[in-house]
């Protein structure tokens, strides 16, 4: 579906669909993979729209206060994704979608509530720019498209306007490959460190970055939108593989365990039904508590298996050989990375008693 | 609405546990072949054991007279 025919309603029934993935072996390319290069739109709840642009889901809250994003998928789809996001922006502006909190001073709603009546009288109210982006990790697939989205955007975070700001963990930019380093309007503009952040109150709700330690990279947020309830995960949780664990950038099958357990501890489970806390992952379709439990199993047992086989004394490529993710393989093992990738990043990483 | 009617009770377990087999340690794979005496790979066997062919290749099976049923395990 083309972002052409986008209305709030269309939005409303354009379904994302499930990417490939582009990951630590294919993320340094620029295209995305063929057929793979179209942005899908889907509202997730309240302000939350989830994005999906060439495989990698980026989230956006928008309304009375502009465009808050997590994420900004690969460098190669930003144009696309620019223009995806200014029609979706006009869309939800012109429908006057009300807010979650009218009350407090910010703006008392006027401004916002009016425009239900702004089609009869006047045109819809102009769309807000894109103030701010976050940053789940620092991966080419996740912050590539930082610098056209930031330019495209602005903020006042002093006297004069500038780009959207720019966010992430302290540690997540320290890993970048000194051959090919990252221009300095793609790095974060701000960073925050230690275990949390209170972002601020954003559209309506309050917004939390907590940070995740060592576990797809050693400087993964996850963020918090506490009145839509809604969790964007980052790759720590990724429905079309199994995690991607960035060894080299500080990442670690334990760190990736507790940050899904974690997700389980803060996720309100919506009884006997789909629904609840709506966790977005890095990569593939919109998720829900039990979503993400069998993730966390799945992601437990396979550190367990190999935990248990290098107590056995076996070597990496004994493991390899033994094929101990097979019974997964079909669900999680089908992208360019590998269960062996998986496999080895699990080995190096986790807490196992080597001889 | 009623609060959820769910209790979280302490199973003894290490928060964030799992329960699960380690592979080639589950013990119940076994229980069906000697509850019912079928020789190994029947009950695992996929569409290859819906046809009548199967049973051919079963008779000639030594598990089928010597193995699991003789033994009456789960009986
Ligand atoms: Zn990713």
């Amino acid at each position: 579906m083309t972002m052409k025919t986008l209305t709030a309603a269309a939005a409303a029934a354009a379904l994302l669909a499930l990417p490939g993935h582009a990951n630590v072996v294919a993320q340094r390319q620029s295209a995305p993979a063929p057929g793979n290069d179209v942005v899908r739109v889907l509202p997730v709840r309240g302000n939350i729209w989830m994005i999906n642009a060439g495989g990698s889901n980026i989230v956006a809250s928008i309304g009375k206060d502009g465009v808050l994003l997590v994420d900004t998928g690969g460098a190669a789809m930003s144009e696309k994704l620019l223009a995806a996001l200014q029609q979706l922006n006009r869309a939800v502006t012109a429908t006057g979608m009300p807010q979650k909190s009218c009350v407090g001073v910010v703006q008392g709603c006027s401004w916002w509530n009016s425009s239900t009546f702004l089609p009869a009288t006047a045109a819809p109210a102009a769309p807000k720019p894109i103030v701010g982006i976050v940053n789940t990790s620092f991966d080419a697939d996740h912050m590539g498209g930082n610098v056209a989205v930031s330019a495209a955007g602005r903020s006042h975070v002093g006297i004069a306007p500038l780009d959207a700001w720019i966010m992430a963990h302290e540690k997540a930019p320290s890993h970048q490959p000194k051959s090919s380093p990252l221009p300095p309007a793609a790095g974060p503009s701000e960073a925050y460190e230690g275990d949390s952040f209170k972002l601020n109150f954003f559209n309506g709700e309050g917004v939390v970055l907590w940070h995740m330690p060592a576990a797809h990279t050693d400087g993964d947020t996850i963020v918090q939108f506490r009145g839509s309830e809604v969790l964007a995960a980052g790759d720590v949780l990724n429905m079309t593989s199994y995690p991607v664990i960035d060894v080299e950038k500080g990442g670690s099958i334990d760190g990736v365990v507790k940050a899904l357990n974690w997700i389980l501890d803060v996720a309100v489970v919506e009884h006997m039904m789909e629904g609840g806390t709506l966790i977005i992952p890095g990569h593939g379709r919109l998720t829900d508590s039990a979503d993400v439990a069998y993730y966390r199993d799945m992601v437990t047992i396979m550190r367990d298996r190999v935990r248990a086989a290098v107590k056995k004394g076996m070597t990496l490529q004994q493991i390899k050989a033994a094929k101990i993710t097979r019974d997964y393989d079909g669900r999680f093992g089908k992208t360019s990375y590998t269960p062996d990738m998986f496999i080895e990043a699990v080995y190096k990483s986790c807490s196992c008693a080597k001889s | 609405m009623p609060p959820h009617p769910c209790t979280a009770v302490f199973e003894g377990l290490e928060k964030g546990h799992v329960p699960h087999f380690l592979p080639g340690e589950n013990p119940f794979l076994k229980d069906i072949r000697a509850r019912y005496g079928v020789p190994a790979g029947a009950p695992t066997g996929g569409a290859e054991t819906m046809y009548p062919e199967y049973e051919a290749k079963v008779s000639t099976n030594s598990l089928w007279t010597q193995g699991d049923r003789a033994s009456g395990v789960g009986r």
